[in-house]
């Protein structure tokens, strides 16, 4: 790894002075770039400007984010890879935050930022494309993504796949504007959205499902169906706490412009993008965390993950079925095994300690006969007196950890008490604590 | 007005970007250059099996003043290791710098196999085994039983049902009272649905707890960390300690469904350790039978498990001697902070040669 890091080090010096005279060449073309701004219209060309000189950059860090990304393969520290894909994630937010900012920022400077003036340069998308970065939400494509594969999986078991699915995909469609629409404050957008799913909803499943399915894959039809079903109702809460997620960004944003407008005008002092990007991120937090604290809020999170499990749960059993004829272990069965282990285990502990407590019942036992045959050697015995003619009584002790007492008088009571219990040396490891490993897993110590 | 950056002036930003990303090429030259993250670095022995679960005695070249070994308990949802994350912060050498004989329980990283497990077993059985295996080793009739967080819950269980085996218990930032809203995972896990999650999952996956984790500050814990840390990312060591914090927080093992399903329930939804209805190992658990003496440690910040849901317990148990300590920080910085290793760790350390 050594050899590598003196390799890589003499490459990142070579790309440290590319990146230099890059960075020098940019500032030149840039300069040029203002000249042609200056007498411009300050607000109608900010836009455009920022997003090609951001769009330049883009190109860059993506290019180096995908050079670091092959050097940190050689290492196997996933710790490391994890923790460069973050802070490249990070440093692409803040950099979005600037590219977002900018032209708000400059009609700020210049009192150009009025009402209108705002909603015309928020840019919904971008502003979209950060929250996602933040709380990592699945784009339209994925849902879209969903959409069609079910599309394709409908066409396979049904001739009338493709028509069961259009409205879906026109749904989709729609609410792909809608999103925009709700980023820039629409408060109808969001109720479209969901007007737009359930009305996909109850022309096809809707219908579908009250109709009980026939033929072989009677089942796995039911099952497909419920699922998507389960799907569009998680695409409906999730619609409705990512709107919720967004209107308090746009609450925090205006928050934000109070602030930022409050320093510029008073004592305050923004020095570079950095010192925005702290009062940013400081006011957002404050905000979401006020969001997070409502019980509304816990309210809806609980209902999206429970719909989100609900999908997962039904995909599961459709994964079941379809691999049901092929020779793999499924969960379910898996399962029974893991129970059927988990409850032999317990037995066998539960064993294990009456077993325990068995033989140290024994050994006390023991150890109580040995008291009393101590006792009973000590103690002058109680004989009956000998009579003429007759021998007197023997008493046979058997000592070997075997009481035996046979007790025989003159014929005409025969009285045998044999003790049962044996002493056996026995070494039982179960039921206490081993000194040593005891393993019933894996052995090896450290 | 003031000068601002925001003049959009093309040159200024230019400059800016060129910093960040020079910083950011460094940052990432210094990360290629890392070789090995050690964590837990304190020698210790493994004494202990059982299933998954380990026991360990920490080694010292100090003998032990202290005669009753501490065992160590720490949570199942994040990794032992946080207790000795590296050399300069570990509470477990200032614990043996100051004299303690101690031990740390490994819980493992669950399996599906290990989907059945419940919290009666990691009580009833697991914890249960190595407290034996520390009294029987070490001829204590009675341990020290230090908890941290959730192990700190089941270790106050556990002195519940045992208080002759538990000579002296430590509970640090433990949640006891679950009523309290004043952390949001608190207030949130009242509207999730354990019985779904537990159905569906069986085991529950490490990465969805720390979404949950890291949805709790989302800009600080996704963004402005890692944007803050660009500047001393450049020095190697303190790159090296950024990351350690960094495997720890994303380490989390995978929990057994049942076991979570009961703690979520019984504890987070229903409250029952408080209100006395808790049933462990067929045993309802009644905090007025823990009667060892009693060290509670909270911390004054603690956005995970608030002091309101710590502090409760001095007025639950039964114990004549009880101590609660206030610790200015937050739940990490109790163990790792430069002020738990000058002032925290000593003063647990103390706390028990007193007993």
């Amino acid at each position: 790894m050594g050899k590598s890091a003196d390799k890589n080090a003499s490459v990142f010096d070579a790309w440290v002075k590319s990146q230099q005279d890059y960075f020098d060449t940019w500032t030149d073309v840039s300069e040029k770039f203002q000249d042609a701004l200056k007498g411009m219209d300050s607000t109608a060309g900010a836009v455009s400007d920022a997003a090609n000189l951001f769009g330049v950059y883009r190109q860059w860090q993506e290019t180096f984010g995908k050079y670091f990304d092959g050097v940190l393969k050689t290492t196997p520290l996933s710790a490391t890879q994890d923790t460069m894909s973050k802070l490249f994630g990070s440093a692409d937010t803040y950099v979005w935050l600037y590219q977002f900012w900018a032209p708000m920022l400059k009609a700020l400077q210049e009192r150009a930022l009025t009402g209108d003036a705002y909603k015309d340069l928020l840019d919904p998308a971008k502003y979209m494309e950060l929250l996602n970065k933040i709380f990592g939400f699945s784009s339209a494509e994925t849902v879209n993504e969903f959409v069609n594969q079910a599309s394709n999986l409908m066409e396979t078991w049904g001739d009338k796949g493709e028509r069961l699915m259009k409205p879906w995909s026109e749904a989709m469609a729609k609410n792909m504007d809608a999103l925009t629409g709700m980023a820039g404050g629409d408060a109808d957008a969001s109720m479209n959205i969901l007007h737009n799913l359930y009305a996909a909803f109850d022309s096809t499943f809707g219908k579908a499902f009250k109709i009980p399915a026939v033929g072989k894959d009677r089942e796995q039809t039911e099952l497909l169906l419920k699922t998507l079903d389960k799907y569009a109702v998680f695409l409906a809460r999730n619609t409705e706490y990512q709107h919720t997620i967004v209107a308090t960004g746009q609450k925090a944003m205006e928050k934000v412009v109070s602030a930022y407008a409050e320093k510029l005008t008073g004592n305050g002092e923004v020095a570079g993008f950095d010192d925005f990007f702290e009062l940013w991120t400081s006011v957002q937090e404050k905000e979401y965390l006020a969001l997070f604290r409502t019980e509304a809020f816990a309210r809806l999170q609980g209902s999206v993950l429970d719909a989100a499990l609900e999908v997962r749960s039904h995909f599961y059993q459709l994964m079941e079925l379809f691999l049901s004829d092929y020779p793999v272990a499924l969960r379910s069965e898996m399962d029974d095994i893991y129970k059927t282990i988990y409850t032999m285990k317990k037995n066998l502990r539960e064993l294990k300690k009456l077993g325990g407590g068995m033989l140290q019942m024994q050994k006390e036992m023991v150890a109580l006969k040995r008291q009393v045959a101590a006792l009973e050697e000590k103690q002058p015995s109680r004989r009956a007196p000998a009579k003429a003619g007759r021998p007197a009584a023997k008493k046979k002790t058997v000592s070997s950890g075997t009481t035996k007492k046979k007790t025989v008088s003159s014929g005409k009571t025969k009285k045998k008490t044999v003790s049962s219990d044996k002493t056996k040396k026995k070494t039982v490891s179960s039921g206490k604590p081993a000194k040593r490993k005891q393993t019933r897993g894996k052995e090896g110590s450290k | 007005m003031n000068e601002t950056f925001a003049a959009f002036d093309a040159k200024r930003m230019v400059k800016e970007i060129g910093e960040l990303n020079v910083k950011l090429l460094k940052a990432a030259e210094t990360l290629t250059e890392i070789d090995e993250i050690d964590v837990g670095t304190t020698p210790k022995e493994l004494v202990f099996e059982v299933d998954k679960v380990r026991l360990y005695r920490y080694k010292s070249e100090k003998k032990a003043s202290c005669k009753t070994p501490v065992l160590m308990v720490y949570a199942l949802v994040n990794r032992y290791y946080m207790l000795d994350l590296q050399p300069d912060r570990s509470f477990v050498r200032k614990l043996l710098d100051n004299g303690i004989d101690a031990y740390i329980i490994d819980w493992g990283y669950p399996t599906p196999a290990d989907r059945y497990i419940t919290l009666d077993d990691y009580v009833e059985e697991y914890l249960n085994d190595c407290v034996d295996f520390v009294r029987e080793t070490s001829g204590s009739k009675g341990i020290n039983l230090m908890g941290i967080c959730q192990g700190g819950t089941f270790c106050t269980i556990y002195s519940a049902l045992h208080p002759e085996k538990v000579r002296n218990l430590i509970t640090l930032v433990t949640p006891i009272d679950f009523s309290t809203d004043d952390a949001l995972l608190f207030s949130w896990s009242k509207h999730m649905n354990a019985d779904r999650m537990v159905d569906t999952y069986g085991l529950i996956p490490g990465h969805l707890l720390n979404a949950g984790f890291l949805m709790l500050m989302p800009f600080t814990l996704n963004l402005t960390k890692y944007m803050g840390m660009l500047d001393a990312m450049q020095d190697k060591q303190q790159l090296l300690n950024f990351i350690r914090m960094e495997k720890w927080i994303f380490d989390s093992p995978a929990q057994a469904g049942e076991c979570l399903r009961q703690f979520l329930n019984d504890l987070y939804r229903d409250n029952k350790l408080v209100k006395g209805e808790l049933e462990v190992g067929g045993r309802t658990v009644d905090l007025k039978q823990v009667t060892m003496p009693l060290l509670n440690i909270y911390a004054v910040g603690d956005h995970i498990v608030p002091p309101n849901s710590t502090k409760p317990l001095n007025d639950l148990v039964g114990s004549k001697d009880k101590e609660l300590y206030e610790f200015k920080g937050g739940h990490i910085g109790v163990f790792v902070g430069s002020k738990s290793q000058k002032e925290l760790a000593p003063a647990v350390a103390e706390w028990l040669h007193r007993r």
